[in-house]
């Protein structure tokens, strides 16, 4: 298994387009940090707040799920392997990709405090909490793509579907904290871009069980989902 | 007798109406080169994918050095396959495609890498991406895949399919050393008959999903040796005397020529036979079928 998440590491390094997207994201990052304020808690969650990352991490996801299944190399390694080890080895792929983007946004949250003179760092509890729950929402957003590349095989679908879930739900559903209509709120509860966006603001103990249930689950039922998916499915 | 690779009743079901492979038996024992033959849409890539596991299998077994089952399983990471065209990262050197198999199966050996692309003729590709090289090179490169982690038996489907006469001489040569010096039984099947019938050792007919018939090497020489050709005005006024004389397995090919299938020791005989019989004789001679002539007659005899 260490030795299938190796590689799959390997392939991650050795793509260009790994770069370009981390590359593409500090861009981002630096023309939305203008109009962010406060420590450097509330900076950097806010940055996440925002959603770009999920879509650099939606489009890394695809392509690199779809260049193994698409190239044929899975072919050589089949009667080397176990099919659901190359699920669980994209499961860390997505979380190592997340850790690196999450990095650069630090480095790059650090680095514009220095220059726009802001200081603090906040609650480092907040800090630690937010952090560690937006990283693994993140990484249960990649392998709910990723499961979405097994079952339709292609990059279309995985790409409309999560774009939608990204910018849809922000630009459609007005999310906040204080959101009066409990149903919505109820709804949001239930999607990764929900928990991401109310995060921030209501980063309460008791709140912690919305993200942690709605992890747990997103990636239970999208590993076994892949898995059973990937299992079955002859290969081109 | 026990074999490295067995097939029972191996067969792939699309629905419920298409059957891919059908009750297909295959028996290979080690160090045997085994030329998988039939037309496209035959079955034999479905079959190959069965036994490498990147199919699923509808009914039947698979056995792998004499186990079944979960050990069977267990035991296909001594295969290694070339199965269609070779997959390959295209934007990553020949060294690097070899090294991403490496490290997912563990090899961390020095010069393991080197050695295997030496092997496929690759050495000296250095920093060339791969969807520079050439269609050889790249058949080449899935092979030397199909080589990472020593496996006993190689799988290689069409092989040689878009290649010059010099990249297939060089694939040809690289299977044979590979049996020859590391003892890898190897299964492989190609369009291209004459070139299978340099290298193998024996050979499986697979027709609409069946397989029709297995024989060694020696049998289909003999099958394809020769059949003797009578050039005659008046094949009709033959055919009696080809009775008279034992012969059942003949054919008419046209007005003026008769073959004869069945094994003569001595022509003069026929000449002097028909001659005695009044049938003018033109000529007669032995004529050596092509394995592809022996393919197609095959077929067309299951056919009808």
């Amino acid at each position: 298994m260490l030795n299938i998440i190796k590689y799959e590491l390997y392939r991650m390094f050795n793509r260009l387009s790994t770069y370009v997207l981390l590359m593409v994201m500090c861009l981002y990052n630096l023309t939305g940090m203008g109009e962010l304020a406060g420590s450097f808690t509330d900076i950097t969650l806010q940055v996440f707040e925002i959603g770009f990352q999920m879509v650099i991490l939606t489009i890394f996801i695809i392509l690199f799920t779809c260049d193994e299944l698409n190239t044929g190399y899975i072919k050589a390694l089949i009667t080397k392997i176990k099919r659901y080890q190359l699920v669980i080895a994209n499961v860390v792929v997505s979380l190592v990709f997340t850790m690196i983007m999450f990095a650069l946004t630090m480095v790059q949250t650090f680095l514009y405090m220095q220059i726009s003179g802001y200081t603090g760092f906040g609650s480092a509890s907040r800090f630690a909490t937010g952090m560690i729950l937006m990283l693994f929402l993140h990484t249960a957003f990649g392998v709910f793509i990723s499961m979405l590349v097994y079952l339709f095989k292609n990059k279309i679908i995985p790409i409309i579907v999560g774009i939608i879930m990204v910018v849809g739900v922000l630009l459609f559903v007005p999310i906040s904290a204080d959101t009066s209509n409990g149903f919505l709120k109820m709804l949001l509860n239930c999607t990764i871009m929900g928990q991401i966006s109310s995060l921030c603001d209501s980063m309460t103990a008791s709140s912690y069980a919305a993200p942690i249930l709605n992890i747990t689950v997103t990636l239970g039922v999208c590993i076994i989902v892949s898995c059973l998916v990937f299992q079955k499915k002859d290969i081109k | 007798m026990e074999y490295i690779l067995k097939t029972d009743g191996l067969t792939k079901r699309y629905g419920k109406k298409i059957t891919a492979v059908d009750h297909v038996n295959i028996r290979l024992k080690q160090g045997e080169i085994y030329g998988f033959i039939g037309r496209n849409g035959a079955g034999k890539t479905t079959t190959m994918k069965m036994i490498c596991g990147l199919a699923g299998i509808s009914e039947g077994t698979v056995s792998l050095f004499g186990k079944t089952g979960r050990e069977a399983e267990e035991l296909k990471s001594r295969i290694g396959c070339l199965i269609e065209n070779p997959g390959l990262y295209l934007n990553m050197t020949a060294y690097e495609n070899v090294k991403a198999k490496c490290i997912c199966v563990g090899i961390k050996k020095k010069g393991y890498i080197e050695d295997i692309l030496k092997i496929v003729g690759l050495s000296d590709t250095g920093k060339k991406q791969v969807k520079n090289f050439s269609l050889g090179m790249k058949q080449r490169l899935g092979i030397a895949l199909a080589l990472v982690g020593d496996p006993d038996i190689l799988m290689l489907d069409e092989p040689i399919n878009g290649l010059d006469p010099q990249g297939i001489s060089e694939i040809r040569e690289t299977i044979l050393r590979l049996n020859k010096e590391r003892n890898i039984t190897v299964f492989i099947s190609s369009h291209i008959l004459e070139e299978l019938s340099k290298i193998c050792t024996c050979y499986g007919i697979i027709e609409k999903g069946r397989l029709a018939c297995e024989l060694s090497h020696d049998e289909l020489m003999d099958k394809c040796k020769s059949c003797v050709v009578v050039m005659t005005d008046n094949p009709e006024a033959a055919l009696p005397v080809l009775d008279k004389m034992g012969y059942q397995n003949y054919k008419v090919v046209d007005k003026t020529t008769i073959e004869i299938y069945d094994n003569i020791d001595n022509t003069s005989d026929v000449i002097q036979n028909l001659a005695a019989s009044m049938v003018s004789v033109s000529s007669v001679y032995e004529k050596n079928k092509s394995v592809e002539d022996f393919f197609l007659q095959f077929i067309s005899n299951g056919e009808e």
